[in-house]
């Protein structure tokens, strides 16, 4: 390194300070220390032995050059930060946090490398090694290097399980055993028998004896920690059999670690296996010096978060996204790291810390006179403005029909859902499209009475089809009027719409929600009563638009209800939401402010991949408003979208652009593409008029 | 908990909810806003204040006034509450006696009602985290101590990651904060709790 450093001459004077590994590089140095020691700029300056401006510029210069990667970079720091935040918070010897999205490994895997490395930092020969049994744990007995330390044994924590797992007691031990040329001590009885008299006769065996025996001297145990939530392989593993369904004295089990059970203070909960089960018992393993506990994923934090409580871990190794939420789960104050934290731009030297707690954000200013009365009035307003459209039901407000009577023999169409959407759903009922609507109070489902009033108001003996957004209060209360509706004689029908891609991954089509891609839907569900074709393939046909159907939404600001007139969430300057709703919510993910090309094409790599466009491929598209943005930016949108559409070759039917979905006053856009077929086509380019969709 | 509300103090138990979670209104609809769509603190207090109404003038027994208790909440808000707080009542209406129904046995209905409805599981983050605990301890517990459960389960809400509902889209970072169906869950335990120890008895 030093050869390197003398072959380059035009190094500042500065770089004989920087240490030999980073070379002569002081950009590099500088950098290291900012983004990945987390050493603010005063204390770099002191250790390199430079000014702090020189340090500012230093850090400029770096990324500039392309020496710094930020996202990685800010990654990193997290992790080191959430570690030393749940060593104080908890009072822990040592903690290991890794990055919860990375690459293609799974978490497991990565977990059980990083296991694998701190059980390295810790381990001393002729030390006694406990393992626990699971995925977490034989992942950390694969990934642990060869290596010769010597007398070292490996026992087993627990008896034994089935053998229809990979991952039993005996080959996690086993298997670690092997890695660290250890010997290994089994423990040759079940983990779990079937009566206490047998675990006793057992214990009194001189080999399983012998082997207990060796459990008690244990200097470091590595373990994991169960959820016993129901989808939690606990249950499925065959470990407990149907043993904690058939035990209500589990109830307030959390967690369970070494066969053991734990309820959310870290309380041992003492149940009938107990007596039946042979392995290191809680109080034992409280007893054993370093106890690192191996695991991840944030359905485990309230098992982790007891662990910790009881204390049953002093070493944790987990992954950030579990870290922080364990730390906000226990009430501690989470530095997050604030995506704006390191801006693109230059340092600024750093702000003063704040003082004293934050104004609330201001009232935002609405039009508004009772807020209790928004949903009344503005219906009201809306029904005024529409006479040729839509008509009250038996005088409602809030339940609404054509104003034109519909043919006899149709399928009526009934749709709704909560306010605030405006100018769905209203302004989707008329010829060709629906019905009747029912709505609700704001971002909340209409109630049953309502809903059968506009399936009564529909129906012409036909069949009513009743279609709306995934939403739980929506499905129960249009489910309620449904069965209602059956009992007076009225076939009904439902589609439950669920375009929303950013929601959930596309295995789980089903759970997703109904966002702007809604107004296709009922379009083609409009189109196909319109035919006068029969119930059954009108549902048919409605089932597969939602299935073509694809939406993609960013916020920008956090909409803000009527009662509270401020925003429902923060949302730094800089910071938008990638994945909202359609209920002032927040998204999926937050991300740094970026220019309309590419939200555009975030937004259009999304569709891409899950709707499978390709060359020929035709849709109809929408770019929505979600309430605040204006129609310019939307074209700014559009263009983008348009560009990445013909690049790939795919042929837009027909585009529709303004606010057709909305989310009160957010700011943000959505884009939503239908595939096409012929039959879709056809039915949503037929005429239609409603006050706010036309064709024809 | 040996104690019977009659019809009296059913109707003083619904009053009070129904005043309390008004006063709720506001902090419901943040902490919903925080992690859906900000529609419970309104739901919830124009639901019960719509039941207490029924209550008051329909059902010629307890268990009538019950059921018109649960069709009049379900019928001012629909939302998610609706559904769910309207089988409770409907549940309870089933197990009541003529004239009066047991607090326990009140508590077990409406989390079996809210079960029934909704499908949620005890750990999903929803207001059963609190109906559960409450019911169990109600069984054999004192108020005191069924409150007592009821407030270790909402706090046991942070520690979870919503599975129903809006929320559940947020995954993580529901994690630290208090379910908002929960929370009320809480204050209509605590204006049942205050009903039956009497009016000055609401520490």
């Amino acid at each position: 390194m030093s050869e390197s450093r003398a072959k380059r001459s035009g190094a500042p004077d500065a770089s004989k300070r920087a240490p030999l590994k980073f070379g002569d590089d002081p950009l590099l140095w500088a950098a290291w220390l900012y983004y990945e020691e987390g050493m603010t700029q005063s204390e770099i300056a002191a250790t390199m032995g430079l000014s702090r401006p020189t340090v500012i510029t230093y850090l400029s210069e770096a990324r500039e050059r392309g020496i710094v990667n930020i996202s990685i970079a800010v990654d990193r720091l997290r992790s080191l930060s959430l570690a030393q935040q749940m060593v104080d918070h908890f009072g822990l010897r040592d903690c290991l946090v890794v990055p919860t999205e990375g690459g293609e490994r799974s978490l497991i895997d990565r977990l059980g490398d990083a296991g694998a490395r701190t059980l390295g930092w810790h381990l001393r020969p002729a030390q006694t090694v406990g393992i626990a049994w699971g995925r977490t744990m034989l992942a950390v007995a694969a990934a642990v290097p060869p290596q010769h330390l010597a007398d070292l044994r490996v026992v087993q924590a627990t008896g034994g399980t089935t053998a229809a797992i990979p991952y039993t007691p005996e080959a996690v031990a086993t298997r670690l055993s092997e890695a660290l040329s250890a010997q290994v001590v089994p423990i040759s009885a079940p983990c779990i028998v079937s009566q206490p008299q047998v675990r006793d006769l057992l214990l009194q065996e001189p080999v399983l004896r012998e082997q207990m025996q060796s459990l008690s001297e244990l200097d470091m145990i590595v373990l994991g920690v169960s959820s016993l939530r129901p989808n939690s392989t606990i249950h499925t593993s065959g470990f407990f059999a149907n043993a904690l369904e058939q035990h209500d004295h589990y109830r307030d089990a959390v967690g369970s670690l070494v066969g053991r059970f734990i309820d959310a203070q870290g309380t041992p909960v003492i149940g009938p296996l107990d007596g039946r089960t042979i392995g290191l018992p809680l109080e034992a393993l409280r007893q054993v010096r370093t106890r690192i506990g191996v695991s991840g994923g944030f359905d485990k934090v309230p098992a982790l978060l007891a662990a910790l409580r009881g204390g049953y871990i002093n070493v944790l190794v987990t992954d950030a996204d579990t870290a922080e939420g364990i730390l906000r789960a226990d009430g501690a104050e989470v530095q997050r790291q604030s995506l704006s934290r390191r801006p693109p731009s230059s340092p600024t030297p750093e702000p003063a810390p704040a003082v004293g707690t934050p104004a609330p954000p201001p009232f935002v200013k609405k039009l508004l006179n009772d807020p209790r009365a928004a949903v009344d009035e503005a219906m009201e307003g809306l029904l005024r403005a529409h006479p040729g459209h839509i008509a009250r039901i038996d005088g409602s407000f809030r339940a609404i029909r054509r104003a034109t009577p519909a043919p006899e023999g149709k399928v009526g169409l009934v749709i709704g859902g909560g306010a605030g959407h405006e100018p769905l759903f209203l302004g989707y009922v008329g010829p060709g499209l629906a019905d009747a609507v029912a709505v609700g109070n704001i971002f909340a489902a209409p109630p049953p009475d309502r809903i059968l009033a506009c399936c009564r108001a529909a129906s012409s003996g036909a069949g009513v089809l009743h279609v709306f957004g995934n939403y739980s209060g929506d499905v129960m209360n249009f489910e309620m009027a449904g069965e209602l509706a059956s009992a007076m004689g009225i076939e009904v029908r439902t589609v439950v719409t669920t375009d929303d891609i950013a929601y959930s991954p596309a295995s789980d089509r089903d759970g997703r929600r109904g966002t702007a891609g809604n107004v296709f839907i009922f379009k083609i569900a409009g189109a196909a009563c319109d035919r006068m074709l029969p119930l059954e393939d009108c549902e048919r046909i409605t089932q597969k638009a939602n299935a073509a159907t694809f939406t993609m939404s960013v916020g920008l600001t956090a909409g803000s209800l009527p009662e509270t007139r401020r925003p429902s969430f923060e949302l730094g300057a800089d910071e938008i939401e990638i994945g909202v709703g359609i209920h002032g919510e927040p998204g999926v993910q937050r991300a740094l402010m970026m220019s309309a090309d590419d939200i555009a094409d975030r937004i259009m790599d999304g569709l891409f991949s899950e709707a499978g466009l390709c060359p020929g491929s035709r849709i109809g598209l929408l770019v929505n408003a979600l309430g605040g943005t204006p129609m310019m930016e939307l074209g700014i949108l559009n263009r983008r979208v348009h560009q990445r559409l013909a690049a790939r070759g795919v042929e837009i039917v027909r585009t529709w652009l303004g606010p057709y979905c909305t989310s009160l006053d957010m700011d943000g856009a959505s884009v939503s593409v239908i595939v096409l077929d012929e039959q879709l086509e056809d039915l949503l380019l037929a005429p239609c008029d409603g006050f706010a969709f036309r064709v024809g | 908990m040996t104690q019977d509300l009659d019809r009296a103090a059913m109707a003083a138990f619904l009053k009070r909810a129904a005043q309390r979670l008004e006063e709720c209104r506001t902090e419901l609809s943040t902490l919903d806003g925080e992690v859906g769509d900000g529609d419970h603190g309104a739901s919830m207090a124009d639901g019960f204040s719509a039941a207490a109404t029924g209550f008051e003038t329909e059902g010629d027994d307890l268990p009538g006034a019950l059921r018109a208790a649960g069709q009049r909440f379900l019928s001012a808000v629909g939302a998610t509450v609706g559904p769910l707080y309207a089988t409770a009542f409907i549940e309870a209406a089933g197990r009541s006696g003529p004239d009066s129904i047991p607090a326990p046995t009140l508590i077990a209905a409406f989390d079996d009602g809210i079960a029934r409805r909704g499908n949620a599981q005890p750990g999903d983050c929803t207001m059963r985290d609190v109906w559960l605990p409450a019911a169990r301890c109600a069984a054999s517990g004192s108020m005191p101590e069924v409150l007592e459960a009821a407030g270790a389960g909402l706090e046991a809400t942070r520690t979870m990651v919503a599975a129903k509902g809006r929320a559940a889209r947020l995954g993580s970072r529901t994690l630290g904060r208090i379910d908002p169906g929960a929370r009320s869950a809480l204050v209509i335990l605590e204006a049942l709790s205050n009903t039956l120890g009497g009016e000055g008895d609401s520490a």
